[in-house]
């Protein structure tokens, strides 16, 4: 516990430092194992990019998910998460999920109150209905498209295997506890960068949506950018993969 | 057994025809193979003069598994480009977003 709070803190630290690169594209293929066999469904893109408002500069992070043409008759997949996150320290200040799955739709907004701790939520469902709530967090929790920029700025070139990483993760206006924990170093093909050598991180978290003991990992490459190159999820439906096919 | 061979590889390929059909990627390959397999298998078996259903069936199957080759691995998978309406959408958020920004 005590280590765990030490790398918290050390992420904490770290946070200030990093600085991701803006207009930066990360484009993925995500296929899902059917039968035993990998099947390419859909493309998920990441993007980053600078926002100025009057008063400020954001960072804005975005993914989308996109079924390819071919499933968008038998399910079509358009899913949006954004957020715009402080610079220097991503921290966000507001975050956006529109969700468009089948024939179920919902658009999720939090915004963050400048205390940190306090998020002002808008959930619109297909139904038209408007819900806002407003809840607390830890002043450390971030969105799910933050935490994952926020992982990249971890120098896991210091770690040794077993080693974790804490990240409190808000979604679905519940706070998750996770946990990353980094496996160790492998090289591996991540597409058109060639073969790569990543560090190996095993991600956990207190959520019925992540299934089995570090079925659920991801590779980012053992430099600088920390790009994630591959990723594999096992979730209680069946696992798949996210591989790197181009980056910008 | 040469009968209930043919009708097994006309199964699985009527089978591996669906798969072909419906963008289930490589999977089709797993009827394909079932019927190769036993379109084979009642070729083996069969003697000379009647091999017709089995040579028909194993045709129809190399065809087909070479189709799915194609369709898998000649074309590209591609995300249908956004429609005007979903521009406008995507357009009209990150100025709602903005709005928000600023008013932080």
């Amino acid at each position: 516990m005590k280590k765990t709070l030490l790398l918290l803190l050390m992420l904490g630290s770290l946070q200030g430092r990093a600085q991701l690169r803006e207009s930066e594209k990360l484009v993925y293929v995500a296929s899902y194992s059917m039968s035993g066999l990998m099947t390419q469904l859909a493309q998920v893109t990441l993007e980053t990019k600078k926002v100025a408002t009057s008063k400020s500069t954001f960072l804005h992070l975005r993914m989308e998910a996109s079924t390819f043409s071919k499933w968008d008759s038998y399910f079509r997949i358009r899913d949006v998460y954004e957020s715009y996150v402080n610079p220097q320290t991503l921290a966000p200040s507001l975050y956006k999920r529109n969700v468009s799955e089948g024939g179920y739709t919902k658009v999720e907004k939090y915004i963050y109150q400048p205390d940190g701790k306090t998020i002002s939520s808008t959930v619109r469902r297909r139904n038209g209905n408007e819900q806002s709530n407003t809840f607390t967090v830890k002043p450390t929790s971030v969105d799910i498209i933050a935490a994952i920029y926020r992982l990249r700025t971890v120098d896991f070139s210091k770690f040794k295997p077993g080693q974790t990483v804490a990240l409190d993760v808000v979604f679905d206006e519940k706070e998750i506890a996770a946990q990353v924990k980094y496996v160790g170093k492998e090289t591996i093909s991540a597409g058109k960068l060639g073969k790569k050598e990543c560090y190996k991180l095993s991600l956990s978290a207190k959520t019925e949506v992540l299934t089995g003991k570090d079925k659920n990992l991801v590779w980012f490459t053992a430099d600088e950018k920390r790009i994630p190159v591959f990723a594999q999820f096992s979730i209680p439906v069946g696992t798949g993969q996210l591989e790197l096919t181009s980056a910008n | 057994m040469k009968t209930t061979l043919n009708v097994l590889a006309i199964v699985f390929l009527a089978l591996g025809l669906v798969f072909t059909i419906l963008p289930l990627g490589t999977i089709a390959f797993l009827p394909l193979i079932l019927a190769l397999a036993a379109s084979v298998a009642s070729l083996l078996i069969t003697k000379c003069g009647s091999k017709k259903m089995a040579q028909w069936l194993l045709a129809v199957t190399l065809a087909m598994s070479v189709a799915v080759v194609v369709k898998n691995f000649a074309f590209k998978d591609k995300v249908a480009p956004e429609t005007e309406a979903e521009q406008q959408q995507q357009e009209q958020s990150e100025q709602e977003n903005l709005k928000d920004l600023e008013g932080l």
